[in-house]
């Protein structure tokens, strides 16, 4: 599975409303909450095998699918 | 215990504990990390198969934990810091922590029960009426005394005096009045987009008037024409007139639910 669509699937197992074709942006509309970040956090760590610092989790990171795929694949080259 | 010194050290200490071997109940800690630092209110206990982080509240602390998967359990002895210990486990309804029977083993008792709810809010041009205003810094006293007397303190996201006033000073606080007498208040946090209620106290001689609900309207009818698009707010499971307020104003279950666990 792509690292974009296992992203997609992380995030509508914490919310199922998530709609990746809708413009929302995961943090400021509140798709994940601080509780489902981590969940997100452990779930990323198990399938990308990537430890997404808490310094990371800035909206910047989290805005959509596109910006969470560049952090992660950052992280995998780091 | 030792002190969490700063950022760096707090994330080194996740980045091992952050993982599917390990069950917490961080992520309040992880939204307000940088601001406990910050006032050197955040220690750590760190052993061979937990890390425990103790929020300083003056009167107890709150309990941020991280418990390896296998080995359920916390030693006693890092678990009396000479005051109440308070841990909160935010869960969904459909899936029960495993971590329950540790804090139990570990002398925790069951305090009370909160669920979260929440109403999508949209862009409306309201006519807000006039008998609530933000609070003033002079009703400082009479909140702060409102919520020790009717807000639970390990639990309803209680507030130290000084935090109160900053909380007027920044807009954080509607006050309701009958006549020229002030009646009760709204506490509020803003988020990006949302809001989130964090709590309604109503002096005793004005209830049953209806002003916790004609706060709420006003509050709703105030961030949705200022473009906010949700509400969410925790509200203990035994409070039944809340329960039957933020039902009147359509607020839906999210599915998460948080006991609070206490150990004196």
């Amino acid at each position: 599975m792509e690292v974009k669509e296992k992203i997609i699937e992380i995030i509508q197992s914490l919310n199922e409303d998530f709609d990746p074709d809708e413009e929302t942006d995961i943090i400021e509309d509140g798709i994940l909450d601080s509780f489902d970040i981590v969940n997100f956090i452990i779930e990323a760590d198990e399938a990308f095998g990537v430890k997404i610092g808490v310094e990371e989790i800035v909206p910047e990171n989290f805005g959509n699918v596109e910006s969470i795929q560049k952090l992660i694949e950052r992280l995998k080259n780091s | 215990m030792k002190q969490i010194v700063n950022n760096e050290l707090f994330s080194k200490l996740l980045a091992k504990y952050l993982n599917k071997e390990y069950i917490n109940n961080a992520g309040r800690l992880i939204r307000d990390y940088k601001f406990l630092i910050g006032e050197k209110r955040l220690y750590y206990i760190e052993k061979d198969n937990y890390l425990l982080f103790f929020e300083y509240r003056k009167d107890f602390y709150n309990l941020y934990y991280f418990i390896s998967k296998l080995n359920l359990f916390i030693d006693t002895e890092d678990l009396n810091p000479g005051k109440p210990v308070v841990a909160d486990e935010v869960y969904r309804e459909d899936n029960l922590s495993v971590s329950t029977d540790a804090l139990l083993e570990a002398g925790f008792k069951k305090y009370l029960t909160r669920i979260h709810m929440f109403i999508k809010i949209g862009v409306k041009d309201v006519q807000l009426s006039d008998n609530i205003r933000f609070a003033c810094e002079d009703e400082a006293d009479l909140i702060f005394e409102l919520q020790n007397k009717y807000i639970d303190k390990y639990t309803g996201n209680f507030l130290f005096k000084e935090e109160m006033v900053n909380e007027v000073k920044n807009n954080l606080i509607f006050s309701i009045y009958e006549g020229m007498n002030f009646a009760g208040y709204l506490r509020f946090r803003i988020n990006s987009k949302s809001v989130s209620l964090e709590g309604i106290v109503i002096e005793p001689e004005f209830r049953g008037k209806g002003y916790s609900k004609e706060l709420v309207k006003y509050f709703i009818d105030y961030f949705s024409k200022e473009g906010y698009n949700k509400i969410d707010l925790w509200v203990r499971d035994d409070n039944v007139s809340a329960l039957r307020l933020y039902d009147f104003f359509n607020f839906e279950k999210t599915g998460y639910k948080c006991d609070n666990y206490i150990k004196f």
